[in-house]
């Protein structure tokens, strides 16, 4: 094949294509048929690319997304691959302007599709049309993630069970505002009878001896201390009867039993504190036989009546000074012993494993005294060692108590509950709930005034189409939703009855449900939708509504005041837990669990590296820092928890502080911090060749495609005796699996002094089993070195982080990229490419501030145009 | 069962109530043999079990030297001895368009090529499911049934709600908790008849109102967005066919639960156990015909104390993570072997077994690690008419909907074509 040199003068002649075709021109032609096609012609097709074409037909929409890459290989050199044979400068400079013009004129910024609404962008939306609190209920479908951001308009399908959701949640929100007539009126009276089977026991709080429920524990949370019918609840708000049979069991001197009813939600939490609830009826049961008790009580609807033993000598409860409640009950636990010195001496023998608690402590203690072999004639409960010995047991105090417990179900004392029976309601009061309601109705309703139906629906929908349009409805859409409230009611139902109806058609109204139907540039309207949701997940608030009314939104300066007051807004947290729990993938977080070899780890652990990233990014944002700060900050957000991780000094707190870092280390900034080491490995191991492809993706903006399918993924066992590099030698010798690895391992590998969870390392660990403990042991050594593709060689991460604070606009293009694929929902095309480049210098000399950057980004025409 | 039993709808032989047992109750079990002779047809039911993330290559597939009715069976298959004459390995098999190697359910039924709309990300096409659905769907109270897990579509069956889409390629969504399940398939409804009557013409004026306002909307939009709001008209459409069939069972009861109310919080091992009694009970109370379950991954080794992620387990090499990996098939094959035998163990009026009627399917997309060649499948059951007993390795890369397609067609359903099939697999059928 001839080669044909490709001079610059040329350029000038090519004609750019104005069409939705574009012909190769002769220079083109050659460039492509002396570089590129023996891999890429119609026949070969390497990579699912074939480049063997006379023309660029751009009503393909895959012409856009091939030739943009075209130009971006040709640009970084990644093309034509090393071993082939590679086109001067000169000639790359050629082809890549004419590429680049052609694709501007085809590839403009803009073109996302009509965009769903999103899952927390639906219910802020509902929240602040009907202006209650609401969330979809767990059922409701979770949105895809594309180009890691789960707001992209292609993914956001509408399936069909989507829409009925819709449907059913229109119903449910309409409720909340217009809930349909309760009918309290007619509920009648009746008698419900719960033996002492049917209540709810939790732990010890109750055991069922003889027939009978029998208490013996005043604990205050009720799931410790307390029991209540699993199958009552009041029907509706009123007066009830109800009657108690109770009696002592085993009475002792001193002490008469207190019983105290009090009232819970039943949908309430099980460890909510019996103190805290309202009382009732108290009683007392000074006799062992069995007698009624009978009150007249207020229930509330929903609300279920809860027996507490209230003066039960024993409790876990810790009162005010730990050492107290030991003692009480460390005596207890003594006076058992006392009762019964075999118990003692077995329970002596049995100590205390972790796994202790009620029943179970108690079989492993009964398994031990049936056993036999006892000192029991040597057991003095008197000896100052028995009596540490109770005491050590005490610090355990909810386990132990548990168990003793299930001694006093026999010992007692104890109260016996025979049955209970409530009757009502016996006459109806106040519903709090419905007395909130009726507010809320009126509130939404507003007041008829002397209105007919026509003008009195029209005040309420009006401003309620105009807020679920997010723009101002046309008389005709007013119109129709008016016909629906009105034919409703000549229908038979009542006015508020065709409101609720209107209101549901309109929750489920395209104009609702989607966001921007218009073409081209965004109009006012728009333009603050896309802003608002950008920045605050929540459709426009009432000042940006009224700028858009005005028509002077898209006046620059008017857009920069906006997107600044909105940054500084308390809801711009709903964009920093979005956009960085996605970009930062600190979403998959919860459903990591760390190897319990590595360490022990709770959700205070994880809370702690998450709250560290969103406090670390919140303050860039809030105080404009330059974007390096994201590569290598000096300063970092850390409690006790994620100090240990990094093995900084730091008080024994929960609390969250700022510290200060030194610039160039290990630890800090999203290439150093827990919460991003963590979900770049799975908790067990970790595997340089995800954290690579996760760099490129996130943070050197040169995401790799996915393993062909036909490629066994290499993997990595850091637990065997192979070190992860000879594992992945293949990598390099295999000239198919070096084009993406060349990039994806030096990075990927800079990150191996990271464990799971984001500690630093030298070597990796291996587990030894001695005895019935796992032993941890320095493995082999980490070698976290390699060589980036411009030549820059890494030691490890720190060499990383230089390397992207001297080149930071590979960081900053990725960052833009990511922040205007999650602001407009769709993929970046050339045009939109070329546009985050420039401005990523631009605001690189203005001082580089991440605010400064979404100020830029917003009021680029990327932002701006549909 | 006692049901208010009119005697058109009996006669009507579609088999919406013709389950034996529905015989037995209105006094005609003397005649129950006679009516089999009058040839009442027992219904034919297909059930798909997707595991997501795939096998133990090494050790679940049979010897591929050892074909036909003697082979030896698999370490991983090993729990499933007792039913070897009643089910079918095949191997060989792949969804020839399939190149995600996370998603072991998404195209699993479908075969479809996610790229085959231009400029669409994702498209998919009908599961063999809902073939099964479209055609006995109809006089059933649901047409299909999914069932899912809490674990989503985690655990490696790539994006989807449930193994089930539609035929316009949209997911399906499922319950994905045995208590919702239970409370779908048997709890009465709370609401009387005219209230409920109500509440589906409201729903009716709803759609009227919306569809109207989208026609309007549709006029202004580009082609793309055209599209995106062809999913909004489907989604209508789906609603209103669905409200049509409410309201042809608005009067019905719903059947008496054969089983106890599940307890709530099943995880696991449990939750799949759960699942399948209730698939049972759906088949056996003739509640559906087309059942999927997507089984959970990730709860099960967590129930099988494993500590490593199903993504994890699925990237196996030799030590803990092979170990688990293994250990999990053999808790699929020992849960699959006692589904099995609750098949085996109900009983249709006329003496043969819910599984004579009942074709199943256990399997998925991605055979193991990255690999979406020779997916691992096996078929059970009477219901489509299949050669049992058999271990059958297929040239490479037949299409797995020749095997959907086969089972389609043995079951009596007019279909000449699913997904990439090239055609039926003659040796499968009995």
């Amino acid at each position: 094949m001839k080669v044909y040199p490709l001079a610059v003068t040329f350029l000038l002649s090519f004609t750019a294509a104005l069409g939705k075709v574009s012909e190769l021109p002769e220079q083109v032609d050659n460039f492509l048929g002396t570089y590129c096609l023996d891999c890429h012609d119609a026949d070969t097709r390497k990579g699912e690319v074939s480049l063997d074409l006379l023309e660029i037909d751009w009503t393909d929409p895959h012409s856009a997304k091939t030739w943009g890459k075209v130009f971006e290989v040709l640009q970084s050199g990644e093309m034509p691959p090393e071993k082939k044979k590679q086109p001067s400068d000169k000639e790359v400079h050629g082809i890549s302007s004419w590429l680049s013009q052609v694709l501007l004129e085809n590839d403009k910024p803009g073109g996302t599709v009509l965009r769903r609404l999103g899952k927390e962008e639906y219910e802020n939306s509902v929240s602040s049309l009907l202006k209650i609190p609401f969330t979809v209920p767990r059922s409701f479908p979770t949105d895809l993630v594309s180009h890691g951001f789960d707001n992209h308009g292609e993914e956001l399908v509408l399936s069909p069970p989507l829409m009925a959701q819709y449907l059913e949640i229109a119903t449910a929100a309409a409720d909340s505002v217009l809930p349909p007539p309760t009918g309290r009126r007619n509920v009648k009276k009746d008698t419900v009878d719960i033996r002492p089977g049917e209540f709810t026991l939790n732990f010890t709080t109750g055991h069922i001896v003889d027939g009978v429920l029998r208490m013996v524990t005043s604990s205050d949370p009720l799931a410790r201390g307390s029991v209540w019918p699993n199958r009552f609840e009041a029907r509706t708000a009123g007066v009830y009867q109800v009657k108690v049979d109770l009696s002592y069991f085993k009475p002792v001197e001193n002490h008469i039993p207190e019983v105290h009813l009090l009232s819970r939600r039943s949908d309430g939490s099980n460890f909510a504190r019996a103190s805290g609830l309202t009382k009732l009826a108290e009683f007392k049961v000074p006799e062992a036989k069995a007698s009624s008790f009978v009150a007249e009580v207020e229930l509330q609807r929903g609300e279920t009546i809860v027996i507490h033993y209230e003066n039960a000598p024993l409790s876990s409860d810790q009162g005010k000074g730990r050492s107290k409640h030991i003692g009480r009950i460390s005596e207890q636990l003594l006076d058992l012993f006392r009762d019964d010195h075999e118990l003692g001496a077995a329970w002596m023998k049995a100590g205390y494993k972790r796994s202790d608690r009620g029943w179970s402590w108690l079989e492993r203690i009964e398994a031990i005294r049936e056993k036999g072999g006892l000192d029991v004639e040597g057991f003095d409960p008197e000896n100052p060692k028995v009596k540490k010995f109770a005491e050590g047991m005490s610090r355990q105090a909810v386990s132990l108590v548990e168990t003793m417990c299930c001694y006093l179900f026999e010992k007692g004392p104890g109260i016996d509950v025979h049955h209970m029976s409530v009757t009502g309601p016996i006459r109806l009061i106040e519903d709090d709930e419905e007395i909130a309601r009726q507010k809320i109705t009126e509130r939404f309703m507003g007041k008829r005034q002397d209105r007919n139906d026509r003008e009195y629906a029209a005040a309420i929908l009006k401003p309620l189409i105009d807020s679920a349009f997010r723009r101002p409805a046309t008389e005709e859409q007013v119109e129709k939703y008016l016909q629906v409230v009105l034919r409703h009611k000549a229908e038979g139902h009542r006015f508020e009855d065709g409101i609720h109806l209107a209101l549901r058609a309109l929750l489920c109204s395209p104009n609702f449900l989607y966001r921007g139907h218009r073409q081209g540039q965004l109009d006012e309207h728009d333009l603050a939708t896309r802003l608002s949701f950008f920045l605050t997940n929540c459709p426009p608030d009432a000042s940006l509504q009224k700028a858009a009314a005005s028509g002077k939104l898209s006046n620059p300066k008017d857009l920069e005041f906006h997107t600044r007051r909105l940054l500084k807004h308390t809801r711009v947290k709903n964009f920093l837990s979005s956009f960085t729990g996605q970009w930062l993938d600190l979403r998959l977080l919860p459903e990591i669990m760390p190897d319990s070899r590595l360490l022990n780890w709770n959700e205070k652990d994880l809370a702690a590296i998450i709250t560290e990233t969103e406090l670390f990014v919140a303050e860039i944002l809030r105080e404009n820092h330059p974007i390096e700060t994201f590569i290598d900050p000096a300063f970092t957000y850390l409690n006790k928890r994620n100090a240990k991780l990094y093995e900084i000094k730091f008080p024994n707190s929960e609390k969250m502080k700022r510290v200060d870092l030194k610039k160039g280390g290990r630890h800090g900034g999203i290439l150093g911090q827990a919460s991003v080491m963590m979900a770049t490995a799975n908790g067990v191991d970790t595997q340089p060749v995800l954290r690579g492809v996760w760099l490129l993706e996130n943070v050197l903006g040169d995401p790799v495609p996915e393993p062909p399918p036909d490629v066994p993924a290499v993997e990595p066992d850091t637990m065997g005796a192979k070190s992860i590099r000879e594992l992945l030698q293949k990598h390099n010798s295999d000239a198919s699996c070096a084009g993406c690895h060349k990039k994806i391992d030096p990075p990927g590998f800079a990150l191996e002094n990271f464990d799971p969870v984001g500690r630093w390392r030298d070597h990796y660990p291996v587990y030894e089993k001695v005895g019935d403990k796992v032993i941890r042991k320095d493995g082999l050594p980490v070698d976290a070195t390699g060589t980036m593709k411009d030549g820059t060689i890494l030691n490890d991460v720190t060499d990383l982080k230089r390397y992207l604070v001297e080149n930071v606009d590979i960081f900053g293009n990725c960052l833009a990229e990511k922040l205007l694929v999650y602001a407009t929902g769709r993929d970046l095309g050339f045009g939109d490419r070329r546009e985050v480049e420039k401005i990523v210098k631009k605001v690189r000399q203005d001082g580089n501030g991440f605010q400064d950057l979404i100020v830029a980004l917003v009021l680029s025409e990327s932002f701006r145009t549909k | 069962m006692h049901m208010n039993f009119n005697r058109r709808t009996f006669l009507r032989g579609t088999g919406a109530l013709i389950a034996l047992p529905a015989l037995e109750s209105i006094g005609f079990r003397r005649f129950a043999s006679a009516a089999t002779k009058a040839s009442v047809a027992i219904p034919k039911r297909a059930v798909f079990m997707g595991i997501g993330f795939g096998v133990t290559r090494q050790t679940w597939y049979p010897d591929q030297k050892d074909t036909g009715a003697k082979y030896q069976l698999s370490e991983g298959l090993s729990p499933l001895a007792r039913h070897k004459k009643d089910f079918t390995i095949v191997q060989g098999c792949a969804n020839n368009y399939s190149n995600e190697a996370h998603w072991g359910s998404t195209f699993w039924l479908t075969g479809a090529n996610r790229y085959s709309v231009p400029g669409q990300n994702m498209a998919n096409s009908i599961s063999a499911d809902q073939v099964v659905a479209e055609q006995l769907g109809k006089d059933t109270r649901f047409t299909s049934i999914q069932l899912d897990s809490s674990d989503g579509n985690q655990s490696g069956h790539g994006p989807g709600e449930s193994l089930a889409w539609d035929k316009r390629g949209k997911p399906i969504a499922g319950y994905n908790d045995p208590l919702k399940t239970f409370h779908k398939l048997f709890s009465a409804e709370d609401l009387p008849l005219e209230q409920r009557q109500a509440a589906i013409d409201e729903k009716r004026s709803v759609l009227d109102a919306v569809l109207t306002e989208a026609n309007r909307v549709q006029r202004g939009l580009s082609r793309n967005d055209n599209n995106k709001l062809d999913e909004y008209f489907q989604g209508i459409r789906d609603i209103e066919t669905r409200l049509g069939k409410d309201e042809d069972w608005l009067d019905k009861p719903k059947p008496k639960a054969p089983l106890d109310e599940p307890p709530v919080g099943l995880k696991g091992r449990e939750e799949i156990e759960m699942m399948h009694n209730l698939i049972v009970a759906a088949l056996q109370t003739d509640s559906t015909r087309a059942l999927t379950y997507r089984m959970p991954g990730q709860s099960l080794l967590r129930s099988m104390d494993v500590k490593h992620s199903s993504h994890n387990v699925s990237h196996y090499s030799p030590g803990e993570r092979m170990d688990a990996s293994k250990a999990r098939d053999q808790m699929h094959s020992t849960l699959l072997a006692g589904f099995m035998d609750k098949l085996k163990a109900t009983k249709e009026a006329d003496g043969t077994s819910l599984f004579d009627h009942t074709s199943l399917a256990f399997g998925s997309n991605i055979s193991s690690i990255h690999y979406l060649v020779n997916c691992p499948t096996i078929l059970a059951g009477g219901g489509a008419n299949l050669k049992l007993g058999e271990h059958m390795v297929l040239p490479k890369d037949t299409p797995l909907c020749n095997v959907w397609l086969t089972m389609l067609q043995g079951m009596g359903i007019d279909a000449e074509r699913h997904g990439d099939s090239t055609g039926i697999i003659k040796e499968l059928q009995a």
